[in-house]
């Protein structure tokens, strides 16, 4: 059984939580697109729901996602300091860097399918509801979440490698509603759609994001190295 | 001189301000079964935890089988030929007895199916009970069988048989030395059961306040201690203040019991020039060592 298969077996729980909000999220925004003042004209609520997609499910998904790791080795649940496990795995021969590392790109391809799932399955799904959206919108959809959620995906990295369950998930959760709350507004400064063409996307927005994202990833590798068990 | 497994110099390691290792220097040879004796809070479980690089130490040095221990990529090869069994036994929650195995398996080339197969027996473990419903002492079992199933060259333990049954410790013990018999691998094991690690171990470190109190071979360390028993006409407190260089004294009605580490001829000497009318010299068990010792230096 490989690195990969433990951080499977590890985030098990965290996945069916995701696939539950997956399911809600998109099966809620379908049943709206069938109200005829929005199927009329789906544009606005389309640009709504990428809008609350990219700015508060997927990084919450991401958040959740994040959680557990080398720290807690837990699959679910609330835990303070460290899993006894810990010890035991860093007894392998394993580096911490490579257990981070598997347990992160784990945690990306599953957020990867949930981003690709969530944009692609409400929107080519949509005509079924009487709502036609431009299969150019639904694809340039899906780099800014993406983007936005990969940001909140390495800040919680770095969290749950810092801190514990507990205090990881708390402040990585505070800080998707904090900056959620930005990258709307943001958005709505630069107009509230998703359009095709790259350079009316939310650019500084996504810079920003990008680096969050990076330096929150380079930061757990940092921390993942110097902690002390 | 034989080679050593584990050679520790000059360790310190501190967490906010108090001291858990002072300066901790000890070695273990090729091929020993070394018993880490200590009180609670003495820096065992530390001085383990800092030879796998779970932390850092202030100052020292430390070298398991002729590798830097306290260096990144030589500590990774270092725990490819080596077995660890925590102080705080359990496993990752979300696996089951075989899942733990065969993710440890895959880590160590010479795993051997056949010890494996064995102890999954002896302790009685079935492979799709899940870890969460072990008991203590099943994850203890789990622990060993995944120490001594790895092919190791060196096996760290840290209180072992911490949950164990009579008869686990009984299997624990007999396991261990086959083990060692068989593949010529160095242990090193804390444990408080001092009485079952005298049956087994050969070397012994004693460590006491993070610092080494007594390291060697366990009959030489032996040989050197012994109880003295000095029976004299009167009151044996009017000469217990002459034998206090030579150990710890317990002056009894007319009866003085000296507690000699290495200094047992001397105090024979000393016994028959104060006219002592009888000197016994008694063996001392490992327990009396350490508790003696301890004592002295609280």
């Amino acid at each position: 059984m490989s690195l990969w298969r433990k951080s499977w077996l590890e985030c098990r729980p965290r996945v069916l939580l995701t696939a539950a909000l997956w399911v809600v999220t998109s099966a809620g925004t379908l049943g709206l697109f069938g109200m005829p003042k929005i199927s009329r004209d789906p544009i606005p609520f389309w640009n709504v729901y990428i809008l609350t997609l990219a700015g508060v499910v997927a990084p919450l998904v991401a958040m959740i996602l994040a959680g557990s790791g080398i720290n807690s080795q837990t699959a679910s649940g609330v835990l303070r300091g460290t899993h006894p496990s810990t010890h035991f795995m860093l007894s392998l021969p394993v580096s911490r860097r490579r257990s981070l590392w598997v347990r992160a790109a784990l945690g990306g391809l599953l957020l990867l399918v949930f981003v690709l799932l969530s944009v692609c399955v409400v929107g080519f799904l949509a005509p079924i509801r009487g709502a036609e959206i431009p299969s150019g919108r639904i694809i340039s959809a899906i780099p800014v979440v993406l983007l936005s959620s990969y940001s909140f995906f390495g800040l919680g990295t770095l969290l749950y490698t810092w801190l514990d369950e507990l205090w990881g998930g708390t402040i990585g959760m505070a800080a998707v509603g904090f900056l959620c709350g930005g990258f709307v507004s943001v958005s709505e400064e630069v107009g509230v759609h998703i359009p095709v063409g790259l350079a009316d996307l939310p650019w500084p927005v996504i810079v920003v994001y990008v680096a969050v994202g990076l330096i929150s990833l380079g930061g757990a590798n940092i921390v993942v190295e110097r902690k002390e068990y | 001189m034989s080679k050593l497994d584990i050679e520790i110099s000059g360790l310190r390691k501190s967490y906010g301000g108090v001291h858990a290792l002072d300066g901790l220097s000890m070695s273990v040879p090729s091929g020993a079964i070394a018993g880490f004796v200590g009180l609670n809070g003495a820096g065992k479980t530390t001085t383990l935890r800092l030879l796998l690089q779970m932390a850092r130490p202030d100052a020292g040095t430390a070298s398991l089988l002729g590798l830097n221990a306290l260096h990144a990529g030589e500590s990774l090869q270092i725990r490819a030929r080596t077995a660890f069994v925590p102080e705080k036994k359990d496993f990752f929650p979300y696996m089951n007895v075989g899942e733990v195995i065969d993710f440890t398996k895959g880590l160590y080339p010479k795993w051997r199916a056949d010890l494996e197969t064995r102890y999954l027996t002896e302790f009685g473990l079935k492979r799709p009970q899940a870890v969460t419903q072990l008991s203590k002492g099943a994850l203890a079992k789990l622990h060993l069988l995944m120490a001594f199933s790895r092919g190791a060259e060196l096996i760290l333990l840290d209180e072992p048989t911490d949950g164990l049954d009579p008869l686990g410790v009984d299997i624990f013990m007999q396991a261990l030395v086959g083990l060692v018999a068989e593949s010529g691998a160095t242990v090193l094991f804390s444990s408080h059961r001092l009485n079952e690690m005298e049956q087994v171990a050969d070397h012994i470190c004693m460590i006491h306040q993070g610092r080494s109190l007594m390291n060697g071979g366990l009959d030489d360390l032996k040989a050197s201690c012994r109880r003295v028993v000095l029976l004299f006409q009167n009151d044996a407190a009017l000469v217990a203040g002459e034998f206090k260089a030579f150990g710890t004294v317990k002056p009894d009605g007319r009866t003085l019991t000296v507690f000699a580490n290495g200094t047992a001829e001397a105090v024979v000497k000393k016994g028959g020039a104060l006219g002592a009318k009888s000197v016994d010299v008694q063996p001392v068990s490992l327990r009396e060592m350490f508790l003696e010792l301890v004592q002295r230096n609280v």
